[in-house]
C-alpha cells in the first residue's frame, strides 16, 4: 500500500517543473511588461481618476502628445477615487496628478506632502432627480444620493438644505459613484448630487433630470487640481515646470476649442460624445486655484470629522500653505497668457 | 508510409467517435443547459426594469468580447493584454501561496504544539477578507507586489488548512506498519505521511486557486495599472458599461477554469493509482 501511494521522482519532477516553468512565466512578464523602458524623456508618474471628466486637461495633453513635447515621457496610473490616488501618492508610487481639492486636502492634513500647483476644473457637479421633481424645495424629506460624507457634493447639499430650509436623507455612496444613476432609476433614492459625468449620463438616458448646479450652489467653487509631490517640486523644478506648461497648453485648447476637446475626452474616457457634451456647460476651465472655496470645504470637512481640528487648526493658513501658484504665474507670463 | 498514415487516421476516427459516443449525452445536456442559460439571459437583458442592462445580452457581449480582443477598450488595451496581466498575477500570488502553505501546513499538521501556538495569529486572519486589506496594503506594498500580497492572502489558507488536514489523516495502520519494518521519523514522513496527504493538498492548492481568482478584481482595485482583468471590470462599471464587466467576468471564469483543469491533469498524471480523479 505504501509503495502505491508513495510518489516517484517523475511525480516529483513534474511538479518541480510545473513550479518552474510558473516562475519563468511570472519573471519573464515582470522583466518585460512592468520595468519601464527608458526613452530618453524624463518619466513622470501621473495618476488620474478612471474616465473623470473633470480631468479632461490631462486627456487632451495626452493624447495630442504634448508632455512628450515639453519632454516628459507620462507614465499612467489610474484610481479609482481620489483616496486611492492619494495612498498611491503616499506609497511613492506616483509623482503627481489630478484629484478633487477634498482627497488632496485631506491627505494633507494626514502628512503627505504634496503642493496643489493650479486648477483642473471648477464647479462640474449637480443634483439630478428623477421626473417630477423640478425644483429642490420638493427634495424636502426625500432620499438623496452622495458620493460620500465630506465630498464637495455633501458639503454642497448640506449648503442647499441651510439655502432653502429643507431637510433630506443623505445616502452615502462611499466608493460606489457609479451605482447613483442606476439607484435613481430603481426609486431607491429620489435624487442624487454627483460631479460629472454622472450626472449627464443620467440625463442623457432619461433617468432623471438637472434641478440644480454647483455653479447655483457655489459659484465657481473649485473642483480638481493639478498637484505634485512636494519631493517632485523641490527636486525637480524643471519637470514641475513642463508640467504646468502642458496643462495650461490643454486648459487654453479647452478654452479655445471646446468642440475638439470634448470629442478628445468622449474618445479617451470610453464616454460617448452625448454625455460629455451634455456634462461639458456644467464645468469651467481655468488656470488659477479658488482657495476661498476650499477653506469653505476644508472648514465642513474639519466640522463633519473629515479633518482632525488637531491636523488643521487654521485652515486659512493650511489652504494657503497647500496651494502654490508661483510655477503657474511664470509659466503664464512665458506663455504670454493673462488670467 | 501512405497506408501507415490512412491507417493512424483510420485509428484516430474510430477512436474519435468512440469517444463523441461516451460524451452524446454529456455534450447534448450541456448544449441543452447553455441554452437555457443564454435564454434566460436574453429574457433578463430584454424585460428586466432598467435600461442599465439593454446592452448586455449574449450577442451585444459576445460582440464586445471580439471588439475588446482586435481593438482594446477605450485606452487601446486588448482583452488578451488584460488577461495576461491578470493570469501573471494570479499565477505568482497563487505560486507564492503553494510554497508558503504547504510546508507550513505540514509543520502544523504533524507537530500540534506549533499550530497551539500559531492559531491565535492564523485562525483570526483567516476570516478577513482580502478586501479588508486594501488600505492597509496600498501604503505597505508597491506595484506588483500588492497584487501577490492580495491573492496570496486568498489562495493561502484554503491550501494551509487542507494540507494539515490531510497530514493528520493519514491512515495509523501505515506508520504502524513502517514503524514494525524499522522505518525512522524521516521516512515515515517523506514516504508516508506527505505522500498520503498529497491528494488533499492538492485539492487545497484547487480550491485556494479559486479563491485567488475571487481575489482579483479587489487586488486590482489597489494599483494605479491599467490593466487586468479586474481593472477592466472596474472601468466597466464606473462607465456603467454592463457589456465590458460580463465580458471582463467571462474571461476569468474561463482562464480560471482552465488553470484547475491544469491542476486536474497534473493531478491525474501524479496519482495514477486514484480512480476517483476525473478530468
Amino acid at each position: 500500500m505504501a509503495s502505491k501511494i508513495a510518489i516517484g521522482k517523475p511525480a516529483m519532477a513534474l511538479i518541480m517543473a510545473a513550479f518552474l516553468v510558473a516562475g519563468i512565466v511570472i519573471g519573464y512578464y515582470y522583466a518585460v511588461f512592468t520595468i519601464p523602458k527608458p526613452t530618453g524623456l524624463e518619466p513622470v508618474r501621473i495618476g488620474y481618476l478612471i474616465a473623470d471628466v473633470h480631468q479632461s486637461p490631462f486627456f487632451i495633453a495626452y493624447k495630442e502628445g504634448w508632455y512628450q513635447e515639453e519632454g516628459i515621457a507620462p507614465v499612467k496610473w489610474e484610481y479609482m477615487n481620489g483616496a486611492l490616488e492619494m495612498e498611491g501618492l503616499i506609497a511613492g508610487e506616483i509623482d503627481a496628478g489630478y484629484a478633487g481639492c477634498t482627497p488632496v486636502m485631506a491627505a494633507a492634513s494626514k502628512g503627505a506632502e504634496i503642493v496643489i500647483l493650479a486648477s483642473s476644473n471648477k464647479e462640474g457637479s449637480a443634483i439630478v432627480a428623477k421626473p417630477g421633481i423640478n425644483n429642490v424645495t420638493e427634495l424636502n424629506g426625500m432620499r438623496v444620493g452622495t458620493p460620500g460624507i465630506g465630498t464637495i457634493q455633501d458639503i454642497l447639499l448640506g449648503m442647499v438644505e441651510e439655502k432653502f430650509d429643507i431637510t433630506v436623507t443623505h445616502v452615502d455612496y462611499t466608493g460606489a459613484v457609479s451605482m447613483l444613476p442606476i439607484d435613481l432609476e430603481s426609486g431607491v433614492i429620489d435624487a442624487f448630487i454627483a460631479w460629472e459625468v454622472f450626472c449627464a449620463d443620467a440625463v442623457v438616458r432619461g433617468i432623471g433630470n438637472v434641478i440644480y448646479t454647483s455653479h447655483d450652489i457655489l459659484p465657481d467653487h473649485q473642483c480638481c487640481v493639478l498637484w505634485v509631490s512636494k519631493k517632485l517640486y523641490d527636486e525637480r523644478p524643471d519637470v514641475v515646470k513642463d508640467l504646468v506648461r502642458v496643462h495650461v497648453r490643454a486648459l487654453k485648447y479647452i478654452q479655445e476649442n471646446s468642440t475638439g476637446a470634448q470629442e478628445i475626452v468622449a474618445s479617451a474616457t470610453g464616454r460617448t460624445l452625448a454625455v460629455v457634451q451634455n456634462a461639458w456647460p456644467r464645468m469651467t476651465w481655468g488656470y488659477h486655484v479658488n482657495t476661498e472655496s476650499m477653506i469653505t470645504f476644508c472648514n465642513v470637512m474639519i466640522a463633519t470629522g473629515k479633518i482632525s481640528p488637531e491636523d488643521v487648526p487654521d485652515a486659512n493658513a493650511f489652504v494657503m500653505g497647500l496651494v502654490n501658484e508661483s510655477v503657474l504665474n511664470t509659466v503664464l507670463s512665458e506663455m504670454g497668457i493673462s488670467a | 508510409m501512405i497506408v501507415m498514415v490512412s491507417g493512424n487516421e483510420a485509428l484516430y476516427s474510430n477512436r474519435f467517435k468512440k469517444w463523441l459516443k461516451a460524451k452524446q449525452k454529456v455534450l447534448l445536456l450541456g448544449t441543452l443547459f447553455l441554452s437555457i442559460f443564454l435564454l434566460i439571459w436574453q429574457i433578463i437583458a430584454m424585460y428586466y426594469p432598467t435600461k442599465f442592462l439593454r446592452d448586455a445580452a449574449p450577442i451585444q457581449v459576445a460582440s464586445r468580447l471580439i471588439e475588446l480582443m482586435i481593438h482594446g477598450d477605450w485606452e487601446g488595451i486588448t482583452l488578451v493584454d488584460h488577461t495576461v496581466a491578470s493570469f501573471v498575477r494570479v499565477l505568482a500570488g497563487f505560486l507564492v501561496a503553494c510554497i508558503s502553505a504547504v510546508p507550513l501546513g505540514i509543520l502544523m499538521g504533524l507537530r500540534e504544539e506549533i499550530y497551539g501556538g500559531a492559531k491565535f495569529i492564523i485562525e483570526p486572519i483567516r476570516f478577513i477578507p482580502p478586501i479588508a486589506w486594501i488600505p492597509l496594503v496600498m501604503l505597505l506594498l508597491l506595484g506588483f507586489s500588492r497584487y501577490v500580497f492580495l491573492i496570496w492572502l486568498g489562495a493561502f489558507f484554503p491550501i494551509l488548512v487542507n494540507t494539515m488536514a490531510g497530514i493528520r489523516r493519514t491512515n495509523p495502520t501505515l506508520i504502524e506498519v513502517a514503524t514494525t519494518f524499522g522505518a525512522k521519523k524521516r521516512q515515515i514522513v517523506s514516504k508516508i505521511v506527505i505522500p498520503s496527504a498529497l491528494p488533499e493538498i492538492f485539492a487545497g492548492m484547487r480550491i485556494g486557486l479559486g479563491v485567488g481568482w475571487m481575489c482579483i478584481v479587489a487586488a486590482e482595485m489597489v494599483g494605479g495599472e491599467l490593466t487586468g482583468i479586474g481593472k477592466l471590470i472596474l472601468k466597466g462599471g464606473t462607465l456603467l458599461q454592463v457589456d465590458v464587466v460580463i465580458a471582463g467576468m467571462i474571461v476569468i471564469g474561463l482562464v480560471g477554469l482552465m488553470m484547475d483543469w491544469l491542476i486536474l491533469v497534473l493531478e491525474k498524471r501524479i496519482f495514477k493509482w486514484r480512480r476517483e480523479i476525473r478530468v
